[in-house]
């Protein structure tokens, strides 16, 4: 809007909220696989954020304060009209755990080089794959960088929890790669 | 430690984050249990992977400097204003427009229905006029321009907008004064009229752009009903109505604290209604 000047609010959120930008684009991104969606979705939560911005206590981690108002923004936006989310295959999981550590399988060094010939697209849709708990904090530790105690305090959950969900993440991750990996030719052993 | 414990600490081991005295434990026990090892060394390459393949990316200049724009539309919602040039009566009615407004752009977003604290954030055309609407109203933002005289206002839009912009005629209601913003980057010229405590609304817009979709929406039901030439009309149960035509390359709006047939008296738009 034109020509009028910034109230103290505005320039306050600006200088605070805005420079986190990038941690909710990134989110956002590799939550909805779409960069029109993420774009939708940041917008929106820098807008309720605004409006909410009487609400946040000041000195506290308005990371985690934008990141709680963008989760809920993405579950209120896509969740209802989502495919259920991947059901964890936890048999998956488990049988790749058997092969990986039975040293008499062939299968259980897939070759890291293997991995080095995986698409980006591979990866990504690796990562879009993973169940949305899973996902939140590989995207967050692995991508984004932060600390366990920051995931936590986002997610407002046990360290505990972030750490095994990131071991279950990652575990996904693996055999999915191994999959991509194989059916690409790429691994020794089929 | 047992494979069970040494499990639980591959990731904070994959990590670094475990104290030395763990970090020790965890490597004796890496070094004769090979199983474990190549559990602890499959966690490490895929989270290596992940970092060294994905990248986190910049916010695009376009996101961040829509929010910017953005913000100033939309603090002009929500406060409690100072209310220095208008009746209460008048901010009443204002808020009842905004609510016919906000009803039926609610029922066009599904998404967002059930979020009453939020209307949805799209740049539609309706929602971005009524908040500037209530900022005028409530005296947080001036008109650009301030004057009865239509001639006056029609010369203030002259040359500012790639669609014509008229100043209509609103019988037995007086022009007050006028003002341009801009929606998505397209602008949006509107004109506020008076008579008594009865306030009405105006704005216009580039049609195109509306139907184009991208910069400025509108509810389908809406967009079919203007394409086929007619007029769209909706009262609420208050008594409050939204008449939407379009005339030529011009979308326009007017909103009003009024019954369907009373705002259309007052409005010269015979020739779209049918
Ligand atoms: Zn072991």
């Amino acid at each position: 809007m034109k020509a009028v000047g910034k109230t103290p609010k505005q320039h306050e959120f600006e200088t605070e909220a805005l420079p986190h930008a990038d941690l909710l684009y990134n989110y956002a991104l590799r939550m909805t696989n779409n960069a029109a969606d993420a774009d939708d979705l940041v917008q929106e939560t820098f807008l309720k954020a605004f409006r909410f911005w009487d609400k946040y206590e000041k000195g506290t981690n308005i990371r985690a304060w934008l990141f709680r108002i963008m989760k809920n923004s993405y579950i209120n936006r896509y969740r209802r009209e989502a495919k259920e989310p991947d059901t964890v295959d936890y048999e998956e999981i488990q049988n790749f755990y058997n092969t990986i550590r039975d040293e008499r399988s062939d299968t259980h060094d897939t070759p890291e080089s293997a991995f080095g010939n995986l698409l980006d697209d591979d990866l990504a849709g690796a990562i879009s794959a993973l169940p949305e708990d899973f996902r939140t904090v590989v995207i967050l530790c692995d991508i984004e960088g932060l600390t366990y105690e920051e995931i936590a305090e986002f997610l407002d959950c046990p360290l505990g929890t972030v750490r095994s969900r990131l071991h279950r993440g990652r575990s996904l991750l693996r055999t999915r790669l191994t999959k991509y990996a194989r059916d690409r030719g790429y691994a020794v052993e089929g | 430690m047992n494979c069970t414990e040494f499990d639980e600490q591959i990731t904070p081991a994959v990590d670094d984050r475990l104290r030395e005295d763990e970090a020790i434990a965890f490597r004796d026990h890496a070094s004769v249990c090979p199983a474990c090892r190549r559990s602890y060394e499959a966690e490490l390459s895929t989270r290596n992977l992940i970092r060294q393949r994905v990248h986190m990316v910049r916010t695009p200049g376009s996101v961040a400097a829509s929010i910017v724009d953005r913000l100033a539309s939309e603090r002009t919602a929500g406060t409690p204003a100072i209310f220095r040039r208008w009746s209460p009566s008048v901010y009443r009615s204002v808020l009842a427009v905004a609510a016919v407004v906000a009803a039926v752009y609610l029922i066009s977003s599904p998404g967002f229905s059930d979020d009453p604290g939020f209307p949805a954030m799209r740049e539609d055309v309706f929602a971005h006029s009524i908040v500037t609407y209530a900022g005028v109203m409530g005296g947080q933002m001036k008109p650009d321009i301030e004057s009865a005289h239509p001639d006056v206002l029609q010369a203030f839009f002259a040359g500012k907008t790639s669609f014509p912009v008229r100043v209509h005629t609103v019988r037995d209601f007086t022009p007050v004064g006028a003002m341009l913003h801009e929606s998505g980057g397209v602008p949006l010229a509107q004109v506020l009229y008076n008579a008594g405590n009865t306030t009405v609304y105006v704005y216009q817009t580039c049609w195109q752009t509306v139907q184009d979709g991208r910069k400025l929406q509108l509810p389908t039901r809406i967009l079919s009903a203007l394409r086929s030439g007619s007029a769209y009309v909706e009262e609420n149960a208050d008594g409050q109505t939204m008449v939407l035509w379009t005339e030529g390359q011009t979308l326009c709006g007017a909103v009003a604290d009024m019954h369907t047939q009373e705002l259309l008296a007052h409005l010269d738009v015979a020739p779209a209604l049918k």
